[in-house]
């Protein structure tokens, strides 16, 4: 019994050194070790934290991210607002509440362009812009973007402004003269833009809305597009739908030459009305008609491979445009659950399909 | 009311001629497409009474602008294409119809602007340079690849890192970087210089810089130049007050 009660202590004091080395040093308070997971602060700490003018000045709950003036400054720069939040203090108490329990994240937002990365609120406008996808500009505070501020002067007229009244006519801007590098040539140093190419580009997703019949389809899913911020584009894409009727056709010959000896061999054999199709998929073939009945064609095909002839009668096929809108959009919001609930639930017929993000925009 | 538009391989350029003036050129990235901002400031102010475009982009960058127009607007735009003769100036192509319609605006635009021999250097995704003499005879000219794609080409094919476009400033570099970017400046620099001075050796000339690289380039020149950022909705205003 005495050995049993010796070696329940041993064994004791053995879990104690045990737990002991293995036991985190860390205090309590310290910060939460997982990235982006807030640390939890008592209202006293968060009170004491946010000086009341600067607490009025942080505006409104859904800035609450950002309320002091350095993360103001932080989001024009960056355009966005996770760097404020590493370091954001706390908002005014009756507010912090609900925002402590969101656990690393922003509490969601309304839309509101001023706070969208590079999008129509024109956040972009160094030389990152061209290449973010939406884009527009003026010609000339593009130029005035690159010229060295010894030639600003010259842009002056151009410059500043921002839109074209409707109703405006304006002069078109004359050429401005380049002055021979040489003194300069410091100056021209200016011109390389320094911009924010250490940081990484926001998280981007792309994807294709389609197909649309018309413009009017276009425009109802643009709509419900509009409450998103996303940069889209408007592309065509011709489909080959079923026609009425069958070609009697000479399918695609390999090369131009080989098409029209062939072609010369069947007005000679007394075939006159063809037509040889000059580009396009079916560039180098030879159609020799329409018909509304697949035994006529059949007969005129059996008629000419009687002759010698290599024809076939495929079912015809009309040409139809439809559309597609290309998205690019933020790799968060809208996702596409969103995306089919608010904006496809009306449209049955167009598909969302995800395609590779262009690696640059090229233009600089 | 006319829509000029001036589609290039990277960016959409357009304008609106009304009573004989136009507005500044806006200009978009188009990606292939016509961007969403495009087409609702078209709708805004248009219907135009007729479209002229000109398009360096393809096909489908066509029949996008085509179909929109057509759908919105019940309205056909005219794509222009390069001609042997038109304006007062002459096409030295074999193939007049060949030659980039963007080029031709701009060779239209330089003859009626400065009626003496001029250089033509549109620096865009590709670089083209065009000579023509005062009498608006079009000697021929160069195509090459645009800083960018010059770059993008060194770090394709090579284990050099990928081309930064704010490195270098055009001079001799000393990392790798810098050289990659100076390397394409540098030439591109060189032969619109050798050109300039072909042109200018014998009667007075101008250089006309114009496209995406053209301030960039032309502040590095040693001759002088012209930056005209407008120059192909230039040739595209004119060309649209003469036709019916």
């Amino acid at each position: 019994m005495k050995w049993l009660f010796f070696l329940l202590v041993i064994l004791n004091l053995v879990v104690f050194i045990w737990g002991f080395q293995n036991e985190p040093p860390a205090p309590v308070g310290a910060d939460h070790p997982t990235p982006g997971v807030k640390r939890l602060e008592l209202f006293s700490e968060q009170k004491s934290t946010v000086p009341p003018a600067e607490a009025v000045a942080s505006g409104t709950p859904d800035e609450e991210n950002t309320p002091s003036e350095a993360n103001d400054h932080q989001i024009a720069e960056a355009g966005e607002t996770s760097a404020a939040d590493a370091e954001a203090p706390a908002a005014p108490v009756g507010e912090s509440m609900e925002f402590i329990g969101m656990v690393g994240e922003k509490r969601p937002e309304p839309f509101d362009p001023d706070a969208l990365p590079p999008t129509a609120a024109g956040k972009t406008e160094q030389q990152t812009e061209p290449t973010t996808g939406n884009t527009t500009m003026k010609a000339a505070s593009a130029v005035a973007e690159v010229l060295p501020p010894s030639q600003g002067p010259a842009q002056e007229s151009r410059g500043p402004d921002s839109s074209i009244p409707s109703t405006a006519v304006e002069d078109t801007p004359p050429p401005v003269s380049i002055q021979p590098a040489g003194e300069e040539g410091s100056a021209s140093k200016g011109t390389e833009t320094p911009t924010a190419q250490a940081e990484s580009p926001p998280a981007k997703r792309c994807l294709s809305l389609g197909p649309m019949l018309d413009q009017a389809e276009v425009g109802a899913l643009e709509k419900a597009l509009a409450r998103y911020p996303v940069d889209s584009r408007l592309r065509t894409e011709m489909i080959a739908k079923a026609g009425s009727g069958y070609s009697v056709v000479v399918p695609p010959l390999p090369t131009k030459e080989e098409a029209l000896a062939e072609e010369r061999r069947l007005r000679e054999a007394g075939y006159k009305d063809l037509y040889r199709f000059h580009k396009g998929r079916m560039a180098n073939a030879i159609s020799l008609g329409f018909f509304s009945k697949e035994a006529l064609a059949k007969k005129l095909a059996e008629r000419m491979q009687a002759k010698g002839f290599e024809v076939q009668v495929r079912p015809r096929k009309v040409a139809r445009t439809v559309y597609w809108l290309d998205l690019i959009l933020s790799a968060e919001t809208p996702t596409d659950t969103q995306l089919e609930h608010d904006v496809l639930a009306d449209h049955p017929a167009v598909k969302l399909e995800h395609r590779a993000c262009p690696t640059s925009a090229v233009d600089y | 009311m006319d829509l000029l538009v001036d589609i290039g391989n990277t960016r959409l350029k357009w304008a609106w001629r009304r009573k004989e003036r136009r507005t500044p050129q806006q200009v978009a990235v188009h990606g292939g497409g016509l961007p969403g901002e495009v087409r609702r400031e078209w709708q805004a102010e248009g219907p135009p009474a007729r479209v002229f475009i000109a398009n360096v982009a393809g096909d489908e960058m066509a029949a996008v602008c085509r179909r929109w127009m057509e759908d919105v607007w019940r309205l056909a735009p005219r794509f222009l294409v390069a001609c042997q003769q038109q304006m007062g100036v002459v096409n030295a192509y074999r193939e007049p119809q060949r030659l980039g319609i963007d080029r031709w605006l701009a060779l239209i635009a330089a003859y009626h602007r400065y009626r003496k021999p001029v250089l033509i250097v549109d620096a865009g995704s590709a670089i083209t340079l065009d000579m023509a003499d005062g009498n608006g005879f079009h000697q021929g000219g160069l195509i090459l690849p645009g800083l960018k794609m010059m770059g993008d080409a060194l770090a394709a094919n090579t284990a050099l890192p990928p081309l930064s476009p704010q490195e270098g400033d055009g001079g001799l570099a000393v990392d790798t970087a810098s050289a990659m970017a100076s390397g394409p400046l540098q030439a591109v620099i060189a032969l619109i210089e050798k050109m300039a001075n072909i042109l200018s050796a014998e009667n007075a000339s101008e250089t006309v810089m114009t496209g995406g690289d053209a301030a960039m380039i032309g502040d590095r020149l040693a001759v002088p130049a012209h930056l005209a950022p407008e120059l192909v909705m230039d040739g595209l205003a004119l060309l649209a007050e003469h036709t019916l």
